[in-house]
């Protein structure tokens, strides 16, 4: 880059101050931001004036050299994007290390009976003692067991009323649908999807309560019908990552059944489906995961409760799920219950995050398989 | 004050009325002139020595609004090859998959006309097209295998159609056919002239072959239909010489017991294999159809002559 | 081997006879019977409907079929829709079919609901027995295989399952334990009939037991409509207005799909049959489900939401105008080449114009006859606790106020949208002394026009004590308005007064005036107006307030401009002279919109009305939208609204915007332009993937515990806007590197290729090409975090009674000491639409649910607004991107 340019008109122009001040340029951009980092996270006051700082730095940096800092403030896009993901991983677990240290695996299990000591939950007995406290901020109970349970149970149902609608619908709309019909109906479940969960929950409070209610004989909120509700709410996540796992099989395989005279439905079965049968799963691991991640419906349903359920199965009780404690306990919390929301956060975020990740290599896994093919 | 004017006027203008224009002067090309009219009128009533297995009449296609086959007619005569030659996106390939519907696959596509199979019109609102695709095989541009075995592969359109049973409610019925399932892998790919390459590794995966072996295979599959048009989209455009040469023997040895229709935009493959030959020229018209000789020796249509000895491509 | 495989089948099958068309009624039956579980589920019609409740129901849905299928059938004759297929053909005369017979039965015996529904079980069980017997006896021509397969077998085996348990556990109790063996004898019996006999025995029979005795049981009301079941050990039960659709649902899925087997003659084809007939009615269902989400919450909130709503005939027509013109736009596009369906097209292409023509009709009318158009309803309220019916009206009201934020912004919408279309007009004509005298001239002015302003602004309207503001600005302000409208009317005047033969000549001759009156007048005109507030001057010309007449003056003298090079149009044949006129016509629209909008923002910036021919434009316009306008009046007579929460969403939105979009694409660029594609991508897209799905709730702990003891130690707007933003980082993030991986990689080789840099290769070919991709993602990211409550709730705050917006403008303020830079407004709680919803929730009993169905539907429309304009966004970039 130090070479002498010869221009046209034979003037030599040296290129070594123009790097020269483009690495003063940047590295000064670079420092400022990262004071402003360091001050935003240790010392709040002075960090917006840092941050202004940093704009007058880039903005005379972008008049003289335009390239380089684009490319350096691009690059800090990117580094703070990676940041974002690690401090609130970082934050979440220190947040909630207190809670750890001070309950530890009291927060998984039921809480002491009189005899003094704590047990295991409920593989070991079918029916759990109901009279055992599990959450009480004020005598210190905390075990997030029964959530864990509700978020369970609430996505077991969640999955299976998304799990095979969610199949037949992405078969649908790849498959079956006309050109037309799929221009219409592929947006409909986009819009499904951005329906926000608050209002699935106002007509869960305000219409499906009561419709349980003469229904079911139930006095008001269960698992069934939140279940019922997020299973719906999960059902677009399913139908549209299952459709672009359908559609990414090469149409030429299809044709290739199709013209030996195999009816639709018999390729649909024996190679659309086989092909894309990781990337279907992977659409049912993600709307799991949003099952399972799913707060305001749930909480608005069914907002309190920490009791188990008995039977086990019960699907008309109800009780919170690790979401809907969050939401509901954190405005009145005392520090110390706050801290144990924050492990119930951690356990919502790792496996969400591992459900992601998996879903993900999944998929690359099936993309890499039929692009192997070709 | 001169009163010069620049057509830098506008960009934007300038760009739809050039699009006008372009249309304009393709619409006086289709729109053809009435000798072009006369000779069309001589090839319609191109005439072979007994009967047609397919007879195309005023077949059009369009794709939304593009028409992409235009008031096509022809007779396919039975067991021969034909070839369908003409520049790139001038609806040969359209053509060739509306003999056996395939063209119900792109769900865009809206088709007028009529092709009869030996009589029977094949765009009946009744028609079964299981019964019309198990007549008329199709092999494909690329090859392309389904990722199981090579002998599934082979087997795949006989067990869907009921006639080889294997699994668990075949023994139960005392109807398992895997004798017989052998019978027709080895007989489906000694007429592809595969079997002696793959015989002793049926069971492996059939996208471990090469890529010719992959469309003798893909032949292969589609024999065992037992079919009796065959319909190939450019079968070799993918393939390296010699495997093209294979496929070329292929078709030879096939037409003495089966119809087949054959896209190619190689014209001396053509001249090679076929018995007779269809151009069709842009915009998606048939321009002649003879037998392969006359085509090649002494076309009638200037446009013919002039894309067959390459002045206009 | 020729032969091996005789082709025993007709290519061409026969027509369809008498059994075929029972079959299609069957599967029609079917149809309708699966859509009256799903109403009887959402209970439009209770299960114990009976006598005219049940007659009205049945009236409507003849109406509805008969309807659809004789508009359908009536296309079909006219060749305007064909449909040619036997099967959708008989179905459809089913459906009359049997909704006719239903109706029928539903007048003339004394039956509820639940016992039709029954009835209809059973009449489907004794069709596909009948079928499938037939079948057997080989009465029909069919190609059954040997078995109906283990997946059917599996399916009806665990079906027999539930309802051995079932009936064995309400036989005998389900203490006893022999409900399993009622289970295992019925899920067997059910299976091994379904795999041993030939297929149209196999997939029929054991279809037809099982929907028989749901019908039956139905039918003699073992489950009726009063029935209850409520176990001890569950906490609810089941009851027959539950149990009953769902036995529907179930039991007509079951029967459609084994009479499409039969109809389609069993064996491939008729598998397939059957199976699309069950994905097309799941893929209802979905839909269905969708629509009455979207349909309840209309219902429910609509009301509320528009109570009070009125708007004046003239600003509805203002309104109306863009609509109009994407309507002409519309209209214009070619109708396709063929002339098999051109005409329909062509009609299909104008409705829309029709529909706003005739709107603005009525609007206009309004405006003539000065009688209001009212539609007048009453909806309740919560005044403590108690439900309150008040009347309103929707109306349009022969106002003639315009709103200034309305017209400026609507005019400026218009002037950049013909902008946009108008290409140039430089090098056309005759280049006059003159006008490149005015053409360096009026940047000079409007230089000095920009330092007048500066020196006011800084100085005050009267620096020194010397009244210079309304002295020197008031000439200068006089001048300049005179000189714009000189400029505007200098090319008119040229074109009538030019000595060329024709109109189109002598307005293609003076083409650099057209330019130079429409820019150079707009230039000054601008500059003129912004002198006038910091000069504290509006001047008067005796009862005419100049600086609005001139615009208005220049406006029309546009839109003349615009009448002239049409009639000249019209009259040229030349094509390059016609080119030259279209474009001087676009020139003029931009001008008549232009100053259309500098007239509405000289009211804004002198907070001076201006009335004309009776019109008005005025700072307070004719819109009068109480629910969102107003702030909540938690016990007053009227309600009020929720503008607060309003105004608290678009901050959130925008801050959101402002802190993700610049993040999320600059990170795009960095791993798809710069880095090298390997593990660090790889880590990184994954991460994001990861955080994209994370429960929004999490993002929330997070805000709570990193943001808030940073910002200020309490929930804030400022936190709010953060942690949206954080939560739309991943997405800006993932679809802005989708869009830049697609921009060819030819694009990038070519730039190079003729040595421009990579970041000028970035800027000037990648990001342009990528940009409705990031747009698109954008928007539907916006979408969906406007209706994030999760995390607003523990990082907002919630404010249900909030007497006014959040004032973020005026909140900024510098002080001395560090941060320097306050803002107050960012620093507090505040409302928003999705956290207003969850307070009336929250609420409870004390919660209006009235107020909470508004807000929802408000909420609701905002989001779906979004989604809407980003898909349509996509769809109309991608259809660019195919087409050109």
């Amino acid at each position: 880059m130090t070479d002498d340019i010869t221009t046209k008109k034979g003037k030599s122009v040296s290129s070594r101050d123009r790097v020269d001040g483009a690495t003063y340029a940047v590295v000064t951009i670079a420092l400022t931001l990262a004071v402003t980092i360091f001050a935003f996270l240790f010392l709040p006051a002075i960090a917006l004036p840092m941050l202004l700082a940093f704009v007058f730095v880039t903005a005379v940096g972008w008049v003289t050299y335009q390239a380089e800092v684009a490319r350096i403030l691009t690059l800090i896009a990117t580094v703070l994007t990676v940041l974002t993901v690690g401090f609130i991983t970082f934050f979440l677990f220190a947040r909630a290390l207190p809670a750890f240290l001070d309950h530890g695996l009291d927060l998984l299990l039921v809480p002491e009976q009189d005899n003094g000591e704590s047990r295991w939950f409920f593989w070991l007995e079918s029916v759990l003692p109901s009279d055992s406290t599990f959450w009480n901020p004020l005598s210190g109970a905390y075990s997030l067991i029964p959530m864990i349970w509700g978020t369970v149970v609430v996505t077991i149902i969640a999955g299976a009323v998304a799990g095979p609608l969610g199949l037949f619908g992405a078969l649908f709309i790849s498959e079956v649908a006309s050109d037309r019909l799929r221009e219409i109906i592929k947006p409909g479940v986009e819009i499904l999807a951005g329906i926000p969960s608050i209002v699935y929950g106002f007509i869960g409070f305000q219409v499906l309560n009561g419709f349980i209610q003469t229904n079911f004989l139930d006095d008001g909120a269960s698992f069934l019908i939140a279940g019922l509700v997020v299973g719906v709410m999960a059902l677009p996540t399913v139908v549209s990552v299952g459709e672009d796992a359908l559609s990414s099989v090469p149409q030429s395989m299809g044709d290739g059944s199709v013209a030996m005279g195999a009816t639709e439905w018999q390729t649909m079965k024996s190679i659309s489906i086989p092909a894309a049968f990781s990337g279907i799963s992977a659409a049912v691991i993600l709307g799991l995961g949003r099952a399972i991640g799913e707060t305001m419906a749930v909480a608005a349903i069914m907002a309190s409760g920490t009791q188990f359920a008995d039977p086990l199965f019960d699907i008309f009780h109800a009780n919170t799920t690790l979401t809907s404690l969050i939401a509901t306990q954190y405005g009145s919390a005392s520090e110390s219950t706050v801290e144990v929301l924050f492990v119930a956060g951690v356990m919502l975020f790792v496996i969400v995050a591992s459900m992601s990740i998996v879903a993900q290599y999944i998929e690359r896994r099936m993309q890499r398989k039929l692009k192997g093919q070709q | 004050m001169s009163n010069s004017i620049n057509t830098e006027a506008s960009t934007d203008t300038q760009t739809n009325s050039g699009q006008t224009i372009e249309t304009d002067s393709l619409s006086t090309e289709t729109t053809a002139g009435e000798s072009d009219e006369r000779i069309r009128e001589a090839w319609r009533q191109y005439d072979f020595d007994g009967n047609a297995k397919l007879s195309v009449e005023d077949l059009n296609v369009w794709y939304g609004d593009d028409h992409a086959l235009k008031d096509v007619s022809m007779e396919i005569p039975k067991k021969s090859v034909t070839a369908l030659i003409g520049p790139s996106g001038c609806g040969k390939s359209t053509y060739l998959r509306c003999l056996n519907r395939m063209n119900d696959r792109i769900k865009a596509a809206r088709i007028d006309g009529s092709v009869e199979l030996e009589g029977t019109e094949i765009y009946d609102p009744n028609a079964n097209l299981v019964e019309l695709r198990k007549r008329i095989g199709m092999v494909f541009q690329s090859p392309n295998p389904f990722p199981k075995s090579i002998r599934e592969n082979i087997s795949y359109g006989p067990r869907k159609h009921g006639d080889i049973n294997k699994g668990l409610l075949a023994r139960l019925f005392g109807r398992d056919d895997t004798a017989k399932e052998g019978e027709l892998v080895e007989h489906s790919l000694k007429q592809a002239a595969l079997w002696d390459e793959v015989s002793d590794r049926l069971d492996d995966n059939a996208l471990g072959l090469s890529g010719g072996q992959q469309q003798r295979l893909c032949i292969a599959r589609c024999l065992a239909v037992d079919p009796e048009v065959i319909l190939m989209d450019e079968p070799a455009s993918a393939l390296d010489p010699i495997a093209t040469s294979k496929i070329e023997d292929l078709v030879e040895e096939l037409s003495k017991e089966y119809t087949v229709v054959i896209v190619t935009h190689n014209m001396q493959q053509a001249a090679r294999i076929s018995d007779q030959t269809a151009v069709f020229l842009t915009g998606g018209e048939l321009v002649e159809y003879d037998d392969t000789d006359k085509i090649f020796e002494s076309p009638e249509s200037q446009r013919v002559e002039d894309y067959i000895t390459g002045k206009f491509g | 081997m020729s032969n091996a495989y005789a082709t025993t089948d007709q290519l061409v099958s026969a027509e369809s006879n008498i059994y075929d068309r029972g079959l299609d009624t069957a599967i029609a039956l079917s149809v309708v019977g699966f859509m009256l579980g799903f109403v009887t589920l959402v209970n439009l019609v209770p299960p114990g409907a009976s006598g005219s409740t049940l007659t009205t129901a049945f009236g409507t849905l003849l109406a509805v079929v008969v309807g659809a299928v004789g508009i359908t059938s009536l296309a079909s004759y006219a060749n305007v829709v064909p449909v040619t297929s036997q099967r959708v053909r008989g179905v459809g005369l089913g459906l009359v079919v049997s909704t006719l017979a239903l109706t029928a039965f539903a007048t003339a015996l004394p039956v509820t609901m639940a016992t039709l529904l029954g009835i209809m079980l059973l009449a489907e069980a004794l069709a596909i027995t009948a079928a499938g017997v037939s079948s057997r006896l080989e009465l029909v021509d069919a190609e059954p295989n040997m078995s109906a397969g283990l997946l059917s077998g599996g399916a009806l085996g665990v079906i027999g399952l539930v309802m051995g348990a079932a009936v064995g556990g309400a036989l005998t109790g389900f203490g006893s334990r022999l409900w399993l063996g009622g289970a295992a004898v019925a899920g067997v019996g059910l299976f091994l009939l379904t795999i041993l006999p030939r297929e149209d025995l196999g997939s029929t029979l054991p279809t037809a037991i099982v929907v028989g005795a749901l019908g039956l049981t139905i039918v003699t009301g073992t489950i009726g409509v009063g029935w209850q079941w409520n176990p001890q050990t569950l906490s609810g039960g089941f009851t027959g207005g539950a149990v009953i659709p769902v036995f529907l649902l179930s039991g007509m899925l079951l029967s459609a799909w084994s009479a499409a087997k039969c109809r389609a003659g069993f064996g491939a084809r008729g598998r397939e049959y059957g199976a699309f007939l069950v994905i097309n009615l799941n893929a209802f269902l979905m839909v269905a489900v969708m629509a009455t989400i979207v349909v309840f919450v209309t219902v429910k909130g609509a009301g509320y939401a528009v109570h009070g709503l009125t708007v004046g005939a003239l600003t509805a027509l203002v309104l109306l105008t863009p609509a109009l013109l994407v309507a002409v736009k519309f209209a214009r596009t070619p109708a396709g080449t063929n002339d098999w369906n051109s005409g329909a097209r062509q009609l299909f292409r104008v409705l829309p114009l029709a529909a706003v023509g005739a709107l603005a009709a009525m609007f206009a009318s309004v405006l003539v006859t000065g009688s209001p158009l009212r539609y007048v309803y009453d909806y309740t309220v919560q005044v403590n606790r108690q439900g309150k019916t008040l009347d309103t009206a929707v109306a349009v009201t022969p106002d003639t106020t315009i709103g200034t934020l309305l017209l400026t912004a609507l005019a400026m919408v218009l002037a950049v949208a013909f902008f946009r279309s108008f290409g140039s007009l430089r090098k056309v004509g005759v280049q006059s002394e003159r006008a490149r005298l005015i053409r360096r001239a009026v940047p000079t002015v409007v230089l000095v026009f920009v330092m007048l302003s500066t020196l006011f602004l800084v100085l005050g309207p009267a620096p020194f004590g010397l009244p210079l503001g309304g002295t020197l600005g008031f000439a200068a302000v006089v001048g300049g308005a005179v000189a714009a409208s000189g400029l505007v009317v200098y090319p008119l005047a040229g074109v009538l007064t030019s000595d060329e033969p024709t109109l189109a000549d002598s307005a293609q001759r003076e083409a650099p005036l057209f330019t130079l009156g429409v820019f150079g007048g707009l230039g000054l005109l601008l500059a003129t107006l912004l002198l006038q507030p910091v000069a504290g001057i509006n001047p008067q010309v005796g009862p005419v307030n100049l600086v609005p007449v001139i615009a208005l003056g220049a406006a029309v003298a546009s839109l003349a401009l615009v009448a002239l090079t049409t009639v000249a149009k019209r009259s040229s044949e030349e094509t390059i002279t016609r080119r030259v006129l279209a474009e001087e016509r676009r020139l003029g629209l931009v001008g008549a919109a232009g100053f259309t909008a500098l007239l509405g923002l000289h009211v804004a910036v002198t907070s001076t009305s201006f009335t004309v021919l009776g019109v008005s434009v005025a700072n307070k316009g004719s819109i009068s939208w109480p629910m969102v306008m107003e702030a909540y009046i938690p016990l007053g007579a009227e309600p009020g609204g929720i503008m607060p929460a309003i105004i608290g969403t678009v901050w959130l939105v925008i801050g959101a915007t402002l802190f993700a979009v610049p993040l999320g694409v600059g990170a795009a660029v960095f791993l798809t332009e710069y880095a090298e594609q390997g593990r660090f991508t790889a880590v990184v897209e994954t991460a994001t993937n990861a955080l994209w799905s994370t429960p929004s709730i999490v993002f929330g702990l997070f805000g709570a515990a990193f943001l808030i003891p940073r910002l200020g130690g309490d929930e804030s707007l400022l936190t709010g806007m953060l942690v949206l933003g954080f939560m739309l980082l991943p997405l800006v993030l993932i679809t802005s590197r989708e869009s830049i991986k697609a921009v060819p990689d030819e694009y990038r080789d070519a730039s190079a290729a003729l040595g421009v840099t990579q970041w000028e290769t970035i800027k000037s070919v990648v990001l342009p090409a990528a940009m409705p991709g990031v747009i698109t993602g954008v928007i539907l990211g916006v979408g969906r975090i406007a209706g994030e409550t999760a995390p607003l709730i523990l990082v907002l705050g919630s404010t249900l009674n909030a007497k006014a917006g959040v004032n973020v403008i005026d909140g900024f303020q510098f002080v001395s000491e560090p941060p320097f830079i306050v803002n107050d407004a960012l620093m507090t709680a505040s409302a928003s639409l999705p956290t207003q919803v969850w307070a009336v929730i929250a609420a409870g009993v004390s919660g209006s649910p009235q107020m909470g169905w508004a807000t929802a539907f408000i909420l609701l429309m905002v989001v779906l607004t979004f989604y809407a304009v980003g898909i349509m966004a996509r769809t109309y970039f991608r259809r660019k991107l195919n087409y050109e």
